[in-house]
């Protein structure tokens, strides 16, 4: 008997992938959806002190201690209000939610109209940005989930403690 | 195809938990070769994976499984004597099977690696063992007839039928070494049982084709086995059943969601009663069902987290057994209470740091023989491992009976490394001397062997149990042994903790770590309590002691910190660990609750300030601080190793006394002891009468004494003008007293006993607080006169 995994050939399912879509600072990003969880509108009440920047604080959802990271900050844009749309997603074994202005779609982007070298995007927001994809209403920008937690560890923290 | 899967992941667990029984099974063998049971129960695992393989089609384990079935079947034939290199080459089967199994389990196929060498290997090993037999080699006796050859076999499924009175003829011939039937075999333990029964009887040594056709059987869903194997079943068989670890962590997450539902139910109801104005008695008593309810269901899913300390000690004989081949060493290992429960979540967590210290034991602690026989010892070292329940807690023992750890050498490597100073280390007890291995770096082992001395020392197994809120201690003799006592939470989920605020936030500090909590306020006038400023860094003076303070607020950048010398105000939170001990300013304590500890993610944890989160019965997340953590980031200088070790000796002797210290109403200073206080307490004054000459007040429905302090060391009795008065209650032979005080100010522990030859009428003695003698009041004579006896037998009854 042959076993299952032989039988698999990677590049016949990864044709597409599936995205979920949404907008942050007027601008469009996209998260694979297969690590999305739920979607939800509500606020953050434990912050972290001295946490990094970027995480707003904590969500009890459902009795998991899930980390609500600002997507503006994150990414560089200067942060609005409390309220905000979390995209829970699950990477690595660990839980975050990403707060982001609007959710916008789920959808289909084919593999090879991914374009993965990053033009013009710097900084905190290019090391976020894993790839580009053309859509009817102009870019939309592919973020990579390990990329974005990777950059919460900032070097300030260890100074800032005394 | 689905189904398949199924067999085959049920087959992985199966094996998984076969596999580690084997590693077991074979040192123990190895032990006491003529254990004929036990190589029944090897022989049966290595047969049922092999027939397994067989059926799903994975040849490579078929193939190693068969040659070493085979050196098996030559050992329970006799034809073979157990040495160090059938051992040997058998386990290096259990570890290829593991990882032809592993590699199964993560893709589905066996693998490229080949195994031909090692099936090269047993059957090399089984030849040249029947030679060396032949040649002369021992002959064992043994203490069971070998079973026939013609039915080997059927021993595991003969095994079942005594039990059973209709034996079928034709079964019955075949039970002719029966009686020779070890009585395991008949009972034998759970797990094993559910894989044996359902194996229908197999005439002669099988061949793979023939197990292919019978163990589905035993893989399906669950067909009624024949009615003799069923019937000799253990019931604990049937009494429990594998359930998916990830399947009991969602219950007990949804549990706890459980609880919190309750707690908002609860609070809900009495709002919405409260505001009708109406009791709803029936509703009140739904509420009050599902409360209890809840209770019990979390308590029941949180003891669904607890497994045996045997999944961590289960794979010591094996390392042990490897450790001493490869250090030339003799070992017997000792196992006592493997059943002793603790959360799953530790079990994880000690493997690593109790493995390092077994390692050590065997690698540094055990001699060679020859050093063994010289030192007037037995050549094999005695290594014991000891699980057991003290206080909460769960211990673990590991003990040797080697060379001891040289505590000059230690002694000398510590002043080397700059940690304690030569004079210092010199009059450190030895006890507190070895605590040093525990430092980063710090070896004294001759040289860095294979097994132990990679860099993973002493300082890492510390800090991981601390990690747990566990403790390691350690205690040796030179030339006699080792004994390193390891001290374990028996849950992680479940923690007391203080829950302290600092500004808006709040957050959970481990009771464990709580010594003693300790109002701050501005001023020194008459007080014990007052910060100062030490090059910069705030301290409080306490009780002759400078303890550092950690302003929680202002290392959480949450406020601007009061200048040194400034006003203070809050809780100090005294926390202590064996490094450091310091005072954590809040700004007050809210309560003293049970919490449910959760992880948070990694981020944070490498901030190095939070040990978790929880979640309060309102459904707010409240972050757990890290004691030690905290340290660390502020700074806080390590105790001195001279006051670390005075006060082991001072743990050894006995228990200092603690006092209660309070204001009288006039003012004055003085201390009471505190085993006499039975609790604090404030009444209205209008409760307080005279009777027979004195204060006497009401209180449940008695009347209770009130001794006035200043009237006896004074002789001015001060007049009760506040409306309320602060009491504390003092458990006197004769009835309680009520002892009228300003108010309390502190528990004291002085660091010299009471001095009694300072006393007078109503002074027991004096003791020093902070360096300010202080009277402590003598209870028997606090009133002024009469003995307590106001509280009359008739009331008291």
């Amino acid at each position: 008997m042959t076993p299952a995994a032989e039988m698999i050939d990677p590049g016949n399912l990864a044709q597409t992938r599936r995205f979920c879509t949404f907008v942050v600072a007027g601008r469009a990003f996209a998260v694979d959806a297969s690590a999305v969880q739920e979607v939800f509108r509500g606020t953050v009440t434990t912050p972290v002190p001295r946490g990094p920047a970027a995480i707003r604080g904590l969500l009890n959802l459902r009795g998991r201690i899930v980390p609500a990271i600002d997507m503006r900050r994150r990414m560089g844009f200067e942060p609005i209000g409390d309220e905000g749309i979390h995209v829970v997603l699950t990477a690595g074994g660990e839980t975050h939610s990403l707060i982001v202005d609007a959710l916008t779609d789920v959808v289909d982007i084919p593999v090879a109209s991914i374009e993965t070298s990053t033009v013009g995007a710097e900084g905190s927001l290019g090391e976020c940005i894993e790839g580009v994809v053309a859509a009817r209403d102009g870019l939309v920008h592919l973020l990579g989930i390990e990329a974005i937690l990777a950059g919460l560890v900032e070097p300030t923290v260890e100074r800032k403690i005394r | 195809m689905n189904d398949n899967e199924e067999y085959v992941r049920e087959f992985l667990v199966e094996s998984a938990e076969n596999l580690d029984q084997l590693d077991q099974d074979l040192v123990a063998l190895e032990e006491n070769p003529l254990d004929s049971q036990r190589l029944a129960s090897i022989f049966r695992t290595v047969h049922t994976i092999k027939g397994t393989s067989g059926f799903f089609g994975f040849a490579k384990l078929g193939a190693i499984t068969h040659s070493g079935e085979h050196l098996l079947g030559q050992l329970r034939d006799g034809k073979i004597d157990l040495d160090n290199d059938v051992t040997g080459v058998l386990l290096t089967l259990v570890d290829a099977v593991r990882s032809i199994l592993e590699r199964i389990e993560k893709t589905g196929g066996e693998g490229e690696s080949d195994f031909h060498d090692l099936s090269q290997s047993l059957d090399r090993v089984a030849f040249e063992a029947a030679q060396r037999r032949e040649n002369g080699g021992v002959v064992v006796t043994r203490l069971t007839p070998p079973p026939t050859p013609a039915a080997p076999l059927t021993e595991p499924v003969v095994a079942a039928i005594p039990a059973e009175p209709e034996l079928p003829p034709a079964a019955a011939e075949k039970t002719a070494p029966v009686d020779a039937l070890p009585p395991e075999i008949c009972a034998p333990p759970a797990i094993r049982a559910a894989v044996i029964p359902d194996m229908p009887a197999v005439p002669d040594l099988p061949a793979c084709a023939e197990a292919v056709e019978v163990v589905p059987a035993g893989l399906s869903a669950a067909p009624p086995p024949q009615p003799a194997a069923r019937t000799t079943r253990p019931a604990v068989a049937e009494q429990s059943i594998r359930v998916d670890v990830g399947l009991l962590g969602t219950l007990v997450e949804l549990v706890g969601e459980l609880v919190l539902a309750r707690n908002q139910l609860e609070s809900t109801v009495r709002h919405a009663t409260a505001a009708r104005g109406d009791d709803h008695p029936e509703l009140l008593k739904v509420v009050h069902r599902i409360d209890a309810v809840t209770a019990s269901l979390q308590a029941a899913a949180m003891k669904t987290r607890m497994q045996p300390i045997e999944h961590v000690f289960s794979k010591f004989p094996r390392i042990v057994r490897d450790l001493a081949v490869t250090c030339g060493k003799e070992v017997t290992l000792e196992i006592d209470g493997a059943d002793t429960e603790l959360d799953r979540s530790l079990i994880e967590t000690i493997r690593d740091p109790l493995t390092h210290l077994v390692r050590n034991a065997v690698d540094h602690g055990i001699e060679p023989p020859e050093v063994r026989v010289a030192r007037g010892k037995p050549a094999a070292g005695r290594l014991s491992l000891r699980a057991y329940h003290e206080s909460g807690q769960v211990m673990v023992e590991i003990r040797d009976d080697g060379g001891g750890i040289p505590v000059d050498a230690v002694r000398k490597k510590a002043v080397a490394k700059g940690l304690v100073s030569f004079e210092q280390a010199a009059l450190l007890p030895d006890e507190r001397v070895l605590h040093y291995i525990f430092e980063p770096g710090f070896s004294t082992a001759a040289k860095v062997t294979d097994v132990s001395g990679r860099g993973v020392g002493m300082d890492v197994v510390r800090t991981n149990i601390e990690a747990i809120g566990g403790a390691v201690d350690i205690g040796s003799v030179p030339g006699t042994g080792t004994t390193v006592r390891v001290r374990i939470p028996l849950t992680l989920a479940i923690i007391p903790a203080l829950i302290v605020s600092s500004g808006s936030h709040r957050f959970a500090i481990p009771q464990a770590a709580v010594r003693e909590l300790i109002a701050l306020r501005a001023g020194t006038n008459g007080q014990a309590v007052s910060v100062e400023g030490l090059e910069g860094a705030p301290v409080m003076r306490l009780r002759g002691r400078l303890l550092p303070l950690v302003f929680l607020g202002e290392l959480l950048g949450l406020e601007a910190a009061a200048a040194p010398g400034q006003p203070a105000r809050g809780t100090v939170v005294v926390l202590r660990s064996d490094e450091v001990e310091y005072g954590l300013v809040v700004d007050g304590v809210t309560v003293s609750e049970d919490i449910v500890v959760k992880p948070i993610v990694a981020v944070l944890v490498a901030l190095g300030l939070y040990a978790g989160a929880t979640v309060r019965g309102d459904g707010a997340v409240v972050l757990i601080l890290d004691p030690r953590g905290i340290a660390q980031a502020a700074r806080v200088p390590h105790r001195p190793a001279s006051e670390r070790a005075a006060e082991a000796n001072a743990a050894d002797a006995a228990p200092l006394e603690r006092y209660l210290v309070c204001e009288s109403p006039a003012g004055r200073v003085v201390a009471v002891p505190l085993e006499e206080v039975a609790r604090l307490e404030t009444f209205p004054r209008d409760r307080i009468q005279h009777a027979a000459g004195q204060m006497v007040v009401h209180r449940e429905g008695r009347l209770t004494a009130i001794a006035d302090i200043d009237a006896v060391l004074a002789g001015t009795p001060q007049p009760v003008d506040t409306p309320a008065v602060t009491a504390v209650i003092l458990a006197a032979t004769r009835g309680e007293v009520a002892l009228r005080v300003r108010r309390i100010l502190e528990v004291v522990t002085p660091e010299a006993p009471i001095n009694h030859g300072l006393c007078a009428r109503g002074v027991l003695g004096t003791i020093a607080v902070a360096g300010r003698a202080t009277e402590v009041i003598d209870i028997r004579h606090a009133l002024p006169g009469a003995p307590p006896t106001t509280a009359k037998p008739g009331v008291t009854a």
